[in-house]
């Protein structure tokens, strides 16, 4: 994978988590969680 | 999740520890008094200064939600008594104090979690905390007085104007949301502090509390204003007696350390878990026999309570800086650094920064800046305290509008929002540079 896809879902995802916690409303921990996911899966990490 | 595994192997007790030992000095009245003291010791003038540093190093073990709104009372009584920027210069002062003291000083949750994300000794991470935090918070206050007696505070747009306070933060960010849960139950637990030392001796106790209350009533302050009721709480040394042990345990293992001097009793005093726990246990100890055990454990009850919501963010908090070490971003980011010129430290401020200003959290944007430059500080040959401070002092810039600490001092304090983005916001700005400046002085040196 390509440097710049990387960082940029990286900065997607921490986006991502920032409108979860201000726009939806999800708590913080849940928010930070979920987002830790997205990312893993996003950046292929496999899903294990 | 490994992540958050691997950042509640390292923090978890601590956190839990120190957050069992705010409660219970909380509930022995400890910042009440300690405020008090410090108003009478040091005057008007000097206040804003002495309380800006008690909070800041001594009553970090105390979470910060809870310091807040514990010291907030506390400080707008001793605000008239300031003259015409009494509410400003006390806000500014809190500001700084509390978010400075989390991320720099151990046990503050942040600082603890950086020390542990970046491999560095608890008790280094406390001796350089404590050089960096001290003419941090001395220099910024200063700075911020200046400003606000020349027309930098303005009290009509600044202050509410005769607030009835308000605990009810329905209109504010999400990030609120947990936190508005957990302070009406304190609100409900403990209605100010100075009532509770009353209820204290209304509740009356065993021969034990006769004897403390005869020997703080030796205290000059007690003579001075019998009327609190506080002459029968324990003495300041006494309360605070155990918490300091434990950090002087864990100061001294680091020294010993860096002296090479290590017998295997010492190092286990010394470790972090076990000194904090000697602290925990004195703690008790002491307000057993002065508040009673009933009241004790309520208090942990309590502890435990917030502790949980600590915990899993915290740890929740480490899974997402595991995720991004893992995908890469660090060694990229560290391609970047080592390729760049720009002093490491600064850029490790600005990622801080950047993502304080993005996510809004003190404690998380300085979890996450850490995690992203774990994989690489070996690289960078720096010695990781600094990075841990540098990142903690990131991640006080421009504290704003998506932290509850600023929504929180904006309705305890009385100040609008627009005077909370001056005390809060510029204050605690100011001294996230000023930290940066003390960091890259004691990096000349280590």
């Amino acid at each position: 994978m390509e440097d710049w896809q990387i960082l940029s879902i990286t900065a997607a995802v921490i986006i991502g988590i920032v409108v979860m916690i201000l726009r939806l409303r999800i708590n913080p921990a849940l928010a930070l969680v979920i987002g830790a996911m997205v990312l893993g899966l996003l950046t292929g990490l496999g899903t294990v | 999740m490994t992540g958050f595994g691997d950042i509640m192997a390292k923090v978890g007790l601590l956190i839990a520890w120190g957050v069992l030992m705010g409660a219970i000095l909380n509930e022995m009245g400890a910042i009440s008094k300690l405020v008090d003291k410090l108003l009478h010791v040091f005057g008007p003038k000097g206040v804003p200064y002495a309380l800006g540093l008690t909070i800041g190093t001594l009553l970090q073990s105390i979470f910060l939600d809870v310091l807040l709104v514990m010291s907030a009372p506390l400080a707008r009584r001793i605000a008239p008594k300031l003259g015409k920027f009494g509410t400003a210069k006390m806000a500014t002062a809190m500001a700084i104090s509390l978010e400075c003291g989390i991320v720099l000083m151990v046990p503050g949750v942040a600082a603890v979690a950086l020390a542990g994300l970046l491999r560095v000794p608890l008790g280094e991470m406390l001796i350089f905390g404590l050089l960096v935090i001290i003419p941090t918070i001395l220099v910024s206050i200063f700075i911020m007085n200046f400003f606000i007696q020349r027309g930098l505070w303005k009290t009509e747009t600044d202050e509410e104007q005769a607030v009835a306070e308000s605990p009810e933060l329905e209109d504010v960010d999400g990030m609120v949301v947990h936190t508005v849960s957990h302070e009406h139950g304190h609100e409900h637990g403990e209605p100010s502090h100075g009532k509770t030392s009353q209820h204290a001796v209304v509740q009356g106790g065993g021969a034990e509390r006769t004897a403390t209350s005869s020997r703080v009533g030796l205290l000059p302050h007690d003579v001075r204003e019998p009327g609190t009721g506080a002459s029968k709480e324990p003495g300041l040394l006494l309360m605070f007696a155990p918490m300091l042990v434990s950090l002087v345990l864990i100061a001294s293992g680091a020294f010993m350390k860096m002296a090479g001097f290590t017998p295997d009793a010492a190092v286990f005093l010394s470790t972090p878990v076990v000194a904090l726990l000697i602290g925990l246990l004195g703690t008790s100890i002491v307000a057993r026999m002065t508040i009673g055990t009933k009241r004790v454990e309520a208090a942990v009850v309590n502890g435990f309570k917030e502790s949980g919501q600590i915990l899993i963010l915290t740890g929740a908090g480490g899974s997402l800086a595991a995720m991004v070490a893992t995908s890469g971003m660090g060694e990229i980011l560290g391609k970047y650094f080592s390729a760049s010129t720009v002093a490491p430290l600064l850029v490790v401020w600005g990622i801080a920064a950047v993502l304080h200003i993005a996510v809004g959290s003190v404690s998380i944007s300085a979890i996450t800046a850490a995690g992203l430059l774990a994989p690489i500080a070996p690289a960078l040959g720096i010695n990781p305290v600094l990075l841990a401070l540098a990142a903690g002092a990131g991640s006080l810039f421009v504290v704003h509008v998506t932290s509850n600490t600023f929504w929180l001092l904006q309705s305890m304090l009385g100040q609008t929002t627009r005077g909370t983005l001056k005390s809060c916001t510029l204050g605690v700005s100011v001294a996230s540079v000023v930290a940066l400046g003390f960091i890259l002085v004691l990096s000349i040196f280590i």
